[in-house]
């Protein structure tokens, strides 16, 4: 009974869309407020409606129903029960529901939190959102049904895949859903907004929290897809410019590019059309996402099941709402007013530069994601496009963004002081030229782009911190003023402040890694002791044991550090039991910022084992600094205030007082 | 009827929950005009910046000066928005969808897509029907209890027979089966099943009386397959290959290639055509496993899952004996794994063979002797099932 009536909610659910497409979008046109007031009640039923629905499937998954196909496809009862959990949405219908539960889930939290917009556009908004949600929940009932039963049931199901079996399941779809879909709201705001055919003063105000909120949460999916990758593919890379991450990626370089428009618009009533462009392109890019990786266009991990079927449906929802929306856009954006005029030497002028930067990356990413695909659709030709590609347009494209970003932060609103702000940033420049000579002797490194990455790194790390330093003067005033000053500083610079020291971090352990990384194949014999990157590794023994639906043969390495021991390592290669299919689980022994990673191969004729060692240096850095990113979004997540760029007034208007008085 | 009951309330309950919303929505304009307010908030923060001293009083006066600026413009705009009338028809429409077009077409999209009533069947509760086989016994005892007072009862012996029949007590089966036929007179029905049970009963060997009975049974419905091959079985059996040999390709020409029985068939014409001269062995114990190696263990394909639902429960009941059989007859020949052994002595379980199952886990713990953890493997799985 639990799983029909989850059917029916998930049903429900999908004509209560249907109503909530309608009216509200109709009642905002007219302003009417009978019609607008159906929109958040059903925002609200929604999401508790595909609340049930996702809890009777998991509730199938874990109760063994083999009734249902979905449960018979992707489970076992031998399943740990974590791995039943998860594996509601380690697969296609699943995860798409998940999808859905997340874009009514924000639907209902735009109904609750936005009781003092005004009614049109809360209406238009979630009107909008009813059209996406409406998509997707016709794609789920009809393509991706998950609640298709079988009779009679099968005893055993056919279980999940086993580079699924991981903790990673558990966290990194959830975390990225939420990235990716909550661009659906400031998509439904942009359209909103267009549909009116005004822009509110405080439309950024209104936006603001829902990009930052995407913003965190899709960076930290990232960074934990980006760390199960690396950990659980047995071969140590952690970003691969494969076109599922870039499916992620592009929609994170515009959130990014978003997130910094947002703010002009905000402060000084600028960049408007170009801020609603920026929204439609996210969301756009987050669907492109959603097909890439649902269609089967891609075989990956990802691509659960390849069915042109449901490849077709996606590409429909894609081209429906990109062309739609940017119809609408170019229909109606003429109508929007723009606003606060600015100097090109300017924090405004500075984002500019920024949201410059970030697109044309973002471009780059897309043609070399897609390029090849489009080749193979129309010509049949395959090509591959790999990471050289990449490092070459998209890194140069970085190096000008890290450089100015220091300035950026120091700029004043309206008109700036570029010599000034040169000026006040030479203490931070002396620190990187420190630091980065420190770092490049520590490693011994030789090369001279290795060097140039230190470099630009610490820039960006010391330059970040800059601002708080520049603006306490701890010289000046003393340690207990300067920690008033800390305390009372603005969030926003904080949140600035981390924002960018988390990107400095990323970019520092990136540089590492590529330039200082070792990686060493082996084969070994019992007892035999190797030197790795200042370690000794001994491979003690090995063994076979059984797993609750897997059977391993692991082996034991103890790693030694000038004589001491500094770790005992354990990797192993598993055989899942239902498929058959062998997995490699590596080791890791993290010591400082630095890890070596160890994942075994065959046993070779002789006994010998092959194994890989890899020497990872900083390279938790990486995953640090989006955590710090994250946190710097998460500060500038509960600031609730209105924010107003104070600009810097012209020089005429400090002096004319000072004229003036001599008069009286 | 809670089911509906349940769907009921849902419906009723978002339905409610717009009304609710509608009906109090009053046709207020809106309460300030949004920008001006925004701008008047904004006025207040840069006033208590100023004071703080967390931006200069310069600052604070170029920036109250492009607010004001902003505000001047935004409540000349306001002034300019008219407030639009509201049609009493909205209400109609809104009311009609809420209450008419959801329940309907939620309802009917559901039938359409749905498997109304049909319910959960979580494994551990599906496992516990199973140990609660015992009250089937019960039945079997009672119902036989009924039969020797009234032994005229032919609905009895009717309901008993396929009882019989599935917990694998075949020769009770026949025997029912011919109870009844001794009540109702001949009947080309009763006597295909009971010549069907006889040949199970016989462990796959067709007696002439079970042959006679088929012919009778193939006579009355020349369509049915059924007799047919038995009939094909019992030539090859009687080693009359030549007319067991057109029996079969007469049935294979007809056949369509994914019904269950026909790689049996299949097999005993290669059999017939390789001229061996060894009596035939049952039909069953010729079927080809239906996959080899590990991939036995794998469940079900999703092809076989779909012709498993498209069958009558008949032929699903023979396909699933097949597989099982397949697996039975592999293992015990070649041995296999505890995973291998546990998935055959639930599936025999599930089937109703209770003895063989006990049988089967015997064979299995005499394969596994030397495999510690396979035998605990076995051991959970025996106390789950009830077996010892």
């Amino acid at each position: 009974m639990i799983i029909e009536i989850g059917h029916f909610a998930l049903i429900l659910a999908l004509i209560a869309s249907v109503v909530q497409s309608v009216f509200p979008v109709w009642g905002a046109l007219k302003n009417d407020q009978r019609m607008m007031a159906v929109a958040p009640p059903l925002a609200n039923a929604q999401f508790v409606l595909v609340l049930i629905s996702f809890a009777a499937l998991t509730h199938a998954y874990l109760t063994s129903d083999f009734s249902v196909l979905n449960v018979i496809e992707n489970s076992h009862s031998d399943k740990p029960l974590i791995y039943k959990f998860s594996g509601v949405w380690g697969n296609h219908e699943g995860s798409i529901l998940l999808w859905v539960l997340i874009l009514v889930l924000f639907g209902a939290l735009v109904a609750a939190f936005s009781r003092n917009l005004p009614t049109q556009l809360r209406a238009a908004t979630l009107g909008a959102q009813g059209w996406v949600s409406f998509a997707f929940l016709i794609f789920v009932v009809f393509t991706s049904n998950p609640f298709l039963r079988v009779a009679p049931a099968p005893m055993e199901g056919r279980d999940l895949n086993p580079m699924l079996q991981d903790i990673g399941l558990a966290i990194h779809p959830p975390l990225l859903y939420v990235g990716y879909v909550g661009f659906s709201i400031v998509f439904s705001f942009a359209i909103a907004a267009l549909l009116i055919g005004r822009i509110d003063a405080a439309w950024a105000r209104w936006v603001r929290p829902w990009v930052l909120v995407s913003w965190i949460f899709l960076t930290l999916g990232i960074a934990m897809g980006s760390y199960w990758a690396y950990y659980e593919l047995g071969w140590g890379g952690w970003w691969f410019w494969d076109p599922v991450e870039n499916a992620s990626f592009m929609p994170w370089l515009t959130g990014t590019a978003l997130l910094h428009s947002a703010i002009v618009m905000e402060k000084r009533d600028a960049l408007k059309v170009w801020t609603i462009f920026l929204a439609l392109l996210t969301f756009s890019l987050s669907l492109l996402g959603t097909f890439l990786v649902r269609s089967g266009v891609l075989t990956s991990v990802h691509a659960f099941a390849v069915d042109p079927a449901r490849g077709l449906f996606i590409l429909g929802i894609l081209m429906v709402f990109v062309g739609g929306s940017l119809t609408l856009f170019a229909w109606r954006a003429p109508l929007l007013k723009t606003g606060g005029l600015f100097a090109p030497v300017s924090r405004e002028g500075a984002l500019v530069l920024n949201n410059l930067f970030l697109t044309t990356a973002t471009a780059a990413v897309f043609f070399g994601t897609l390029y090849p695909l489009a080749l193979e659709a129309f010509t049949g030709e395959k090509i591959s496009v790999g990471p050289p590609f990449f490092n070459l347009t998209f890194g140069p494209l970085m190096i000008p963004v890290l450089l100015m970003m220091p300035f950026g932060q120091l700029l004043a609103w309206k008109r700036g002081d570029a010599w000034g702000v040169t000026q006040r940033l030479t203490g931070a420049f002396f620190v990187t030229l420190v630091a980065t000579c420190l770092l490049a002797w520590f490693m011994g490194g030789t090369g001279i782009l290795a060097a140039l990455g230190f470099g630009v790194s610490f820039w960006v790390i010391f330059g970040s911190v800059w601002e708080i330093v520049d603006r306490v003067k701890p010289r000046k005033v003393g340690l207990k003023k300067a920690w008033s000053r800390f305390v009372g500083l603005p969030k926003t610079v904080y949140a600035t402040s981390l924002g960018h020291l988390g990107i400095g971090l990323t970019a520092l352990g990136i540089v590492t890694v590529s330039a200082f990384e070792t990686e060493t194949v082996l084969t070994m014999q019992t007892g035999q002791t190797q030197q790795v990157s200042g370690y000794s590794m001994t491979y003690d023994r090995t063994w076979d044991q059984r797993g609750p639906n897997f059977v391993e043969r692991v082996a034991q390495f103890t790693l030694r550090q000038d004589g001491n021991v500094a770790a005992t390592m354990m990797p192993s290669k598993r055989v899942y039991n239902v498929s058959g299919q062998p997995m490699t689980e590596a080791a890791l022994y993290t010591s400082g910022f630095s890890q070596v990673y160890i994942s075994i191969g065959d046993n070779m004729d002789d006994g010998s084992l092959v194994t890989r060692v890899y020497y990872k240096p900083l390279i938790t850095l990486i995953w640090i600094g989006t955590l710090v990113m994250s946190l710097g979004g998460f500060i500038a997540l509960i600031d609730r205030k209105l924010h107003v760029g104070a600009p810097q007034p012209a020089r005429k208007a400090v002096k004319r007082p000072v004229a003036a008085t001599p008069a009286e | 009827m809670m089911f509906w009951i349940v769907l009921a309330l849902m419906t009723a309950a978002v339905s409610l929950s717009v009304l609710v919303a509608v009906s109090r929505s009053r046709n207020k304009p809106e309460r300030e005009d949004n920008d001006v307010l925004v701008f008047r908030q904004q006025l207040t923060e840069v006033e208590d910046d100023a004071r703080t001293g967390a931006i200069s009083p310069e600052m604070a006066e170029a920036a109250r000066t492009e607010i004001s600026r902003r505000l001047l413009a935004a409540s000349r705009q306001a002034e300019q928005r008219a407030k639009k009338s509201i049609s009493p028809a909205s209400a109609i429409w809104v009311r009609l969808a809420i209450i008419v077009f959801l329940p309907l077409s939620a309802l009917a999209l559901y039938f359409y897509v749905g498997a109304p009533g049909v319910p959960d069947q979580p494994l551990a509760e599906r496992l516990a029907q199973i140990q609660r086989e015992p009250n089937l016994e019960q039945l079997i005892t009672r119902t036989e209890e009924h039969l020797v007072a009234n032994p005229d009862d032919a609905q009895g012996w009717l309901v008993l027979a396929p009882v019989y029949s599935r917990i694998g007590a075949y020769d009770k089966a026949q025997a029912a089966y011919g109870e009844a036929i001794r009540i109702i007179g001949p009947n080309p029905e009763l006597e295909l099943a009971r010549a069907e049970n006889m040949i199970f009963a016989a462990q796959g060997q067709i007696s002439a009386e079970a042959e006679a009975m088929m012919q009778r049974a193939s006579a009355a419905a020349p369509d049915q397959i059924k007799p047919k091959f038995y009939l094909a079985l019992a030539l090859g059996q009687r080693q009359e290959n030549e007319a067991a040999i057109a029996a079969w390709t007469a049935l294979l020409e007809e056949a369509d290639e994914n019904e269950p029985w026909v790689p049996v068939a299949q097999a005993q014409l290669n059999e017939l055509r390789g001229q061996t001269n060894e009596p035939q062995s049952s039909a069953l114990a010729t079927a080809p496993a239906p996959q080899e190696g590990a991939e036995a263990l794998s469940g079900p394909s999703a092809e076989e899952i779909a012709a498993a639902q498209e069958m009558t429960a008949e032929d699903r009941q023979a396909m699933i004996r097949g597989m099982v059989e397949g697996l039975e007859l592999r293992l015990t020949e070649d041995g296999g794994s505890a995973a291998e052994w546990g998935r055959l002595v639930r599936s025999l379980i599930v089937i109703g063979e209770e003895g063989k199952a006990q049988e089967m886990l015997l064979a299995a713990r005499e394969d596994l002797k030397a495999d510690q953890g396979g035998l605990e493997q076995l051991d959970a799985l025996a106390q789950t099932l009830g077996l010892n």
